[in-house]
């Protein structure tokens, strides 16, 4: 919750939900976690919209969830990328590189 | 990945939001819930008090509602749980308005409820059809004349039957006849119903016996074995339903046939009164007979209209069959095949009147959706305020047109089911109302296709009647709206000049129908007060009828005859006492044939006037309260004379008689030269005429025969049945049980059929025409009554609105009486503008009502009249309630009103 943390880019959201699932099944909260951890706190994703967005997902079938028990004993949701996420995802991260890329020229042009 | 799979688990998500909309509110609270549980246990961590670190962890969290109406959005039933939500609401408000909520459920409902009911009646009895295979392409086999007037079924349908068969057009025709005979043996005897048929009638109707077999081209012919199908209700009541009954005899005028059928469950040829089915026999050689009706079964694709000519082209064979027709006279008299669907013959006379009322029940829906729109139109001026209100709060617009619509749609659902359940009652009620009138009632319900066209209409006007109303308060601008208090007149007028306007329109159709309905009863009037030609009251009816086994002679016929009426005028109480063949009204024709008159010539290639050929006894006139014009009644003796007696009515006398004296005039029956041809009778006197084959048309003119006691050629028959009329002043039934004893003593083996008064033969005449009055005075009582609740509830409104102005009014000297006045003559001009609209319509619709009418012009003066007064009264009398309520104001609390 630093002064340098920022809202991720719309629409980007999904891909930060999808590469972090990427790794290991999650709940909503470990993922807000996990993205702060690994951005360096630098992104900081609103509950506001990431719970949306996991709805959004799973009406997609790129992620499913189940009810788990955490290690603390409390039940929660936990989220798991699907065979389709998991393509969908390699997609996803394909057009949002040549996505910055294009930024990336357009800056150093002008 | 395959998008329909996708889609499965959307609509899987969707259907369990919906569905267990509990239990993923209470998953989402959770999973909610532990967000905020673990962020604070976070903060708790790094060292802050554990109230603090709920704190911060609830502020970075946010509304939590916030975020679960965005997941309920994303979830896709947000929709349907507002739809829920403005359905509750839509009833609460509605509950709050009782007395709009009624009229408004109230019109609603007859006007569905009362088209679901006649449209089931027009479907029903009209529409669908026959219950034979392709029952479309049945066609009734007839003849017109020029004149019109004649049976459809001349000129001699068995001829032309034998030149038509083998036309082209179609697949088969049948020849069948209906009457009525003894059945005896095997218990009491009885009186059936029969028909006899050619054996092609199986291939017409392609009905096959259920039991047993058709007839063979054996059985059909003239001397043939005897054989009988029963119809299916004869074969259980009479014969418990064996199925051993083939082969076994049954006696059916005094006549053993062997059985050798039993028609299916349903079978209704030619009506569903038909007990059993006898070969028609038909002789090839004589080929004599007029009333024989014939029905074909066209090849596919042919129309009627083409049968028609082929068989017009065949028909001038006929005149090398039938002696006095030649191929010029059926030129001249222009006879023609007539071929229509067997089903109008079936429907008969009520189509016209079904059509009509449908027609007139439509007017009733239009009338209530009307009224529907003012009183919608009306709630929505009274919400103005409320809704600009709402809008200046942030309410969205297409919201409050959904809440709009969902009250038009409680309104409706509310009416539709109501509606469905009277028009359920109406269609359960009406075989009881009229049983014998409307053919095919037994096929009335209400089904799917009449629900359907219903709810689709009444959705058109709930959806119409929704949008109307958030239209016209959409152009309102909430804030002048808010600051104008809508006291003013100025925002009424235009919506004040529509109201009246829908008014107008719902009084007009309220006259249309009332006119309508007024004709029918002064009709129906006109036809109580016809004279048939014979005094009904105290007279008691029935049949005896001699089978011809045990009474082959006219001697015996005649002998039984006179026994029985001497028995019956020995009864107490019995005035007068006579016989006929057929009761006049009954609804079957007599016989009838040309009439000559001897020594005038006749026309060349002209049929000559047709006559009622009738038997009857001494006695028979005095019983019916007939009357004597010249001469005298038939006699005993008559019976006995070389030359035999007759009687003929004035209508025959002016017809056939051309102002020669008709006492001692020779008469016969029949043309010369042929089969039916008769000898000449003595006319010894002149009776009244009677109206026999229904009460709207002029007596044809009839020549009663006496007995005779010997054969003679072709009448004879005449006698066998008889109709007994007794005038007497005893109660009918007491009578009939000694009529009983007294046949029982003659002989114990015949059946006392059709027993009833001659003033339920005389009802039952009048009962298609009472028919229709009922059924038009219904609709129009409905109709006025949706159109006096649409004007009290208009006049009501605008009182309501005018309450300041009235005030101002009152304070300024005005007296209750003089406002009383005014209101009430509001609403009597608003009546009267639709009453002069609704009269011209009606004149302008006259032709629509001139076939159900009898003695009155569609614009009958007193109906007008009548009509108007019946309006203007309940327009005042809708106009009365608001008027007192007007004059009763205090103008101290009336300038206060709001």
């Amino acid at each position: 919750m630093g002064e340098s943390s920022a809202e991720p880019l719309r629409g980007t959201i999904d891909l930060l939900v999808l590469r972090t699932l990427s790794l290991a099944p999650m709940h909503g909260w470990g993922i807000t976690q996990r993205i702060q951890q690994v951005t360096d706190g630098v992104l900081e994703v609103n509950q506001g919209s990431l719970y949306p967005a996991l709805q959004r997902l799973e009406q997609k079938e790129w992620i499913d969830s189940e009810w788990r028990v955490t290690d603390n004993n409390r039940r929660a949701k936990y989220y798991r990328l699907t065979t389709v996420g998991r393509r969908a995802l390699a997609a996803e991260t394909q057009s949002w590189r040549r996505h910055v890329l294009a930024v990336e020229q357009l800056l150093r042009t002008t | 990945m395959p998008s329909h799979i996708r889609g499965t688990r959307r609509i899987v998500m969707w259907l369990q939001a919906l569905t267990s909309r509990r239990r993923v509110e209470r998953e989402l609270d959770e999973e909610m819930r532990f967000h905020i549980d673990m962020e604070a246990a976070k903060h708790a961590g790094r060292g802050l008090p554990p109230d603090e670190a709920r704190r911060r962890a609830s502020l970075a969290f946010g509304s939590v509602e916030q975020h679960k109406e965005a997941m309920r959005e994303g979830r896709g039933v947000r929709g349907i749980e507002r739809a829920a939500f403005d359905l509750r609401f839509a009833t609460r408000q509605l509950r709050k308005t009782p007395g709009f909520t009624l009229a408004a459920v109230l019109t609603l409902a007859l006007g569905i409820g009362g088209n679901a009911a006649v449209f089931s009646v027009v479907n029903g009895v009209l529409l669908r059809p026959l219950a034979y295979p392709d029952a479309d392409r049945l066609v009734t086999i007839g003849h017109r004349t020029r004149g019109g007037d004649l049976p459809s079924q001349l000129p001699n349908a068995t001829a032309t039957q034998v030149v038509y068969d083998g036309s082209p057009s179609f697949e088969a025709m049948a020849l069948y006849n209906t009457f009525q005979a003894s059945l005896t043996g095997d218990g009491a005897p009885d009186w059936i119903d029969v028909v006899s048929v050619t054996r092609s009638i199986f291939d017409v109707l392609r009905v096959p016996p259920a039991l047993g077999r058709a007839f063979t081209e054996e059985e059909d012919r003239p001397k043939g074995p005897r054989a009988v199908i029963l119809g299916h209700a004869l074969w259980r009541q009479r014969f418990g339903g064996d199925p051993s009954i083939l082969g076994r005899t049954v006696t059916i005028d005094g006549i053993a046939r062997q059985v050798v059928g039993v028609m299916p469950a349903g079978f209704a040829f030619p009506t569903p009164a038909m007990q059993v089915l006898l070969p028609m026999r038909v002789d090839r050689n004589d080929l004599g007979g007029f009333n024989t009706p014939g029905i074909g079964r066209l090849r596919a694709g042919v129309t009627p209209e083409q049968a028609a000519r082929d068989l017009a082209a065949r028909l001038p064979r006929v005149a090398t069959l039938v002696d006095f027709l030649t191929v010029k006279t059926i030129r001249d008299a222009r006879i023609v095949p007539d071929v229509h669907p067997y089903l109008d013959d079936v429907v008969g006379g009520v189509r016209p009147v079904l059509w009509t009322l449908w027609a007139m029940i439509g007017l009733v829906l239009l009338i209530a959706c009307v009224n529907v729109a003012s009183l919608l139109l009306v709630r929505a001026d009274t919400r103005r305020r409320e809704v600009a209100l709402r809008i200046a709060l942030g309410a969205e617009r297409g919201h409050l047109l959904a809440q709009s619509l969902a009250e038009s749609a409680m309104l409706l659902l509310a009416g539709g089911v109501l509606g469905i359940l009277l028009a359920w009652a109406a269609v359960a009620l009406l075989p009881r109302l009229a049983p014998e009138l409307v053919p095919r009632l037994g096929d009335v319900r209400i089904d799917l296709a009449v629900v359907a066209c219903t709810t689709l209409v009444a959705a058109l006007v709930a959806v119409a009647f929704g949008v109307v109303p958030v239209a016209r308060n959409r152009a309102v601008a909430p804030a002048s709206m808010l600051r104008s208090g809508d006291r003013s007149a100025t925002i009424d007028r235009h919506s004040g000049r529509l109201r009246q306007l829908l008014v107008v329109a719902q009084v007009a159709m309220a006259t249309v129908l009332l006119v309508g309905s007024g004709l029918v009863l002064r009709s129906f009037e006109k036809l109580r007060s016809v004279d048939p030609g014979f005094r009904a009251e105290g007279v008691v009816t029935f049949r005896i009828a001699l089978p011809y086994a045990r009474y082959p002679k006219s001697e015996a016929v005649a002998q039984f005859h006179y026994a029985m009426l001497d028995r019956l005028r020995a009864l107490p109480g019995v005035v007068a006492a006579g016989a006929t063949g057929k009761l006049p009204l009954a609804g079957s024709f007599s016989e009838i044939d040309p009439l000559r008159l001897e020594g005038k010539p006749m026309p060349p290639n002209e049929l000559p006037p047709l006559a009622e050929m009738r038997v009857a006894t001494p006695g028979y006139f005095e019983a019916m309260g007939i009357p004597l014009v010249a001469g005298r009644f038939l006699e005993r003796s008559d019976t006995d004379r070389q030359t035999g007696a007759v009687l003929v009515t004035q209508a025959i006398v002016r017809k056939v008689m051309e102002g020669r004296p008709a006492v001692g005039a020779h008469v016969a029956h029949g043309m010369p030269g042929i089969a039916s041809e008769r000898p000449w009778s003595d006319v010894v006197g002149v009776v009244g005429d009677v109206r026999g084959i229904s009460l709207d048309k002029e007596p044809m003119g009839a020549v009663y025969y006496a007995m005779v006691n010997r054969p003679r050629v072709d009448m004879d028959w005449l006698a066998w049945s008889m109709v007994y009329a007794v005038r007497t002043n005893m109660p009918p039934a007491a009578l009939i049980a000694s009529v009983r004893r007294e046949l029982a003593q003659l002989d114990p083996s015949l059946p006392l059929a059709e027993t009833r008064t001659l003033a339920s033969v005389v009802a039952a005449a009048q009962s298609g025409m009472r028919f229709s009055m009922i059924g038009f005075a219904i609709v129009a009582v409905i109709g006025l009554f949706i159109g006096a609740v649409g004007l009290y509830g208009v006049l009501s409104y605008v009182t309501a609105q005018r309450t300041r102005e009235i005030g101002v009014r009152m304070a300024l000297g005005a007296t209750p009486a003089s406002v009383r006045v005014a209101v009430l003559q509001r609403g009597v001009v608003v009546a009267g503008i639709g009453l002069v609209a609704g009269i011209l319509a009606a004149i302008s619709l006259r032709a629509l009502a001139t076939p159900l009418l009898y003695g009155v012009t569609p614009t009958d003066p007193i109906t007008l009249v009548v009509v108007s007064l019946v309006l203007l009264s309940v327009g005042a009398l809708a106009a009365w309630l608001p008027a007192r309520r007007a004059a009763k104001l205090d103008p101290v609390r009336a300038l206060r009103w709001e």
